[in-house]
């Protein structure tokens, strides 16, 4: 394969890969901040936890307390 | 909603950044006397067609929060996430260009060049743009700074796209968008399109998560947590009822 074109092809795929996760992992990032902010809330640990970080899951990980 | 909306578009780019790949590299280059290197073809003007729709995303945004019938706090979230993005794919896209101009004309960049000068200033506004929305200001301060600056550098998008059909420079004549037929056909049109609609539905799903860092950080560093904390919980509504689960089930 062409060295130019495989270099092409790494920037293109792995700068929209980095990008991507870099985005996602600030947006779960903020979300968790906000979350600790409000300092009323906990969250459950383990994969309901994390779920909720991702904006994914229903609040039944979350206790108002 | 927003949530499945966000895991569709993730799944069906990388579907389809997978295909174009597959593609790419299982089918005869596209063009005799390039070789090997035109096989850029298939991301470079991609990446280019995702800027410019992000900054055309940009630019309408800009123009919601102006218009005082419109203007909503939303707009700017939408005007600051497009506007990152659309700079990120077209730093993407001239780092392309420079990869595929050094073995195709013998150099990585010429200033000189319609092409690639106008795409170096429209890339210098929006880092402006940016930079712009990072200087300390009240949401609106900060929105009406973006606006502006956003309107003035969308200016670039036609002058960008038409400098090729204006100035005979170094920089190849379009491929796909002018009035004539296409100088690109068969399966290597069919590639190149799949990768223009693969660069599309990545824009939308970074948009879907960078407007989210918007409105998040606004709510964080505004006082305003508490309704982050309502956005949350619809959100949280709207997956249950998909789901179809109980908040009690759950706990």
């Amino acid at each position: 394969m062409n060295a130019y074109v495989f270099s092409g092809w790494i920037v293109a795929m792995a700068g929209t890969a980095l990008y991507a996760g870099w985005t996602i992992i600030t947006s779960r990032r903020i979300a968790a901040q906000v979350l600790a902010v409000k300092g009323a809330l906990t969250i459950d640990s383990g994969a309901e936890g994390n779920a909720v970080l991702e904006g994914n899951a229903p609040l039944g990980g979350i206790d108002h307390e | 909603m927003k949530s499945q909306m966000s895991w569709f578009l993730g799944v069906a780019s990388v579907l389809l950044l997978g295909v174009v790949t597959v593609l790419t590299f299982s089918t005869p280059s596209p063009d005799f006397v390039q070789g090997e290197a035109a096989r850029l073809i298939y991301v470079h003007p991609a990446t280019a067609w995702a800027s410019y729709a992000a900054f055309g995303t940009t630019t309408f945004a800009a123009v919601m929060w102006l218009w005082p019938r419109t203007r909503r706090i939303g707009w700017d979230h939408i005007a600051g996430a497009s506007a990152h993005i659309g700079t990120m794919f077209l730093a993407m896209t001239l780092v392309l260009g420079a990869i595929w101009g050094r073995p195709t004309w013998g150099v990585w960049f010429r200033l000189r060049d319609a092409r690639m000068a106008s795409t170096l200033v429209m890339l210098l506004m929006y880092f402006g743009v940016l930079t712009l929305r990072q200087l300390p200001a009240a949401p609106d301060v900060r929105a009406r700074r973006t606006a502006l600056a956003a309107l003035l550098a969308s200016v670039n998008v036609p002058i960008v796209h038409f400098s090729v059909q204006w100035w005979d420079t170094l920089h190849q004549k379009a491929t796909l968008a002018k009035p004539e037929k296409p100088t690109i056909e068969g399966l290597p049109l069919t590639i190149m399109l799949l990768s223009f609609v693969a660069f599309t539905v990545t824009f939308c799903w970074l948009m879907v998560h960078r407007t989210r860092i918007e409105r998040w950080n606004d709510q964080l560093f505004n006082g305003d947590v508490e309704s982050a904390i309502v956005a949350r919980q619809r959100e949280g509504a709207g997956s249950l009822a998909a789901s179809g689960l109980t908040p009690g089930g759950l706990r």
